[in-house]
C-alpha cells in the first residue's frame, strides 16, 4: 500500500515538490535520516531523467506512489511518454561531463533494485526502484 | 538561486545557498563558469550554506574543476555531511580537493 501516491507535471521547477513528498513518504515509513537522504536523492534523478529522456522537454506528469512491501520500500515512477529504450540507459565513466549517466549510477548506487515493469494501460513507462528497509 | 560571492586575498569564494538541482543548475554554472573566466589564481566553492545537491550540481562542479587549469586551484569546503555523502557515492571525492573549512581552502 502507498503512503504517497500523488501526480506532479514534469518539470524540473516541481522537483522540490517531489523532493518533499518523498520525504514525507520516508517520515510515515519512519525511515532513518540518512536512508531518506538516499531515496530522495534516487527519486530525484529518476525523475530528471524522466523530464530530460522520456519527455525530451515535452509537457507530461509523473505519478510518484512509495509504500512498503514487507522488508522492502518500493517506489514506482509512472510516465505518460513514449516508451523508452531501456539498453541504452546505463551509467557512463563520472570524469564524463556530459549531463545523464551520473544520476543513474548514484540511482544504482542507493537502491538494490531498479526495473522497468509494465507499465499500466495509458502509461507510457514504470520504473520501480527497491530498497531493503527491514521489518515493519 | 541564490549564489553569494566573495574575494578572499586572491581566492573568489562562491557560496550556493539552499539547493542545486536540475531547476538550478544552470544559474551555478553560469556563476562558476563567470568565476573560473576571473583568472582568480584560486577558486573555493563554500557548501557550508547548502542543504542538496543532485546530479546536475556535482556536474556543474566537475566543469569547474577540468577548467581551473594547474597551478590555479579549484577547491570544495564546508561540506554538510549529507552533501559529502554524495560527493563520496559519485566517487567525485576521490578527483577533486575537499576540504573540511573555508580556512583549510584558502591554502590547500
Amino acid at each position: 500500500m502507498s503512503v504517497v501516491d500523488r501526480r506532479f507535471p514534469a518539470t524540473p521547477a516541481r522537483l522540490t515538490e517531489i523532493r518533499a513528498a518523498v520525504r514525507e513518504a520516508a517520515f510515515l515509513l519512519g525511515l532513518p535520516e540518512a536512508t531518506a537522504g538516499d531515496v530522495v536523492l534516487a527519486v530525484d534523478e529518476a525523475c530528471q531523467n524522466i523530464i530530460r529522456h522520456a519527455y525530451c522537454g515535452e509537457c507530461g506528469d509523473i505519478v510518484v506512489q512509495i509504500g512498503r512491501d514487507g522488508p522492502h520500500l518500493v517506489v514506482r515512477l509512472i510516465d505518460f511518454a513514449p516508451p523508452v529504450d531501456v539498453s541504452r540507459i546505463a551509467p557512463r565513466p563520472i570524469e564524463e561531463l556530459r549531463p545523464g549517466g551520473l544520476g543513474t549510477h548514484f540511482i544504482r548506487e542507493v537502491m538494490d533494485d531498479v526495473s522497468f515493469l509494465t507499465p499500466p494501460d495509458g502509461a507510457g513507462n514504470l520504473l520501480q526502484m527497491t530498497k531493503r528497509i527491514g521489518e515493519p | 538561486m541564490e549564489i553569494r560571492q566573495e574575494t578572499i586575498g586572491d581566492a573568489v569564494v562562491l557560496i550556493p545557498v539552499a539547493r542545486v538541482d536540475s531547476a538550478t543548475a544552470k544559474a551555478f554554472e553560469a556563476q562558476v563558469l563567470a568565476a573560473v573566466n576571473t583568472g582568480a589564481p584560486r577558486i573555493v566553492v563554500d557548501f557550508s550554506a547548502l542543504d542538496y545537491i543532485s546530479s546536475a550540481g556535482l556536474r556543474v562542479v566537475l566543469v569547474g574543476a577540468k577548467m581551473t587549469r594547474a597551478p590555479r586551484r579549484f577547491v570544495l569546503c564546508a561540506m554538510k555531511p549529507h552533501i559529502r555523502e554524495v560527493f563520496d557515492v559519485s566517487g567525485f571525492a576521490r578527483i577533486l580537493t575537499i576540504t573540511p573549512d573555508r580556512a583549510a581552502a584558502l591554502v590547500a
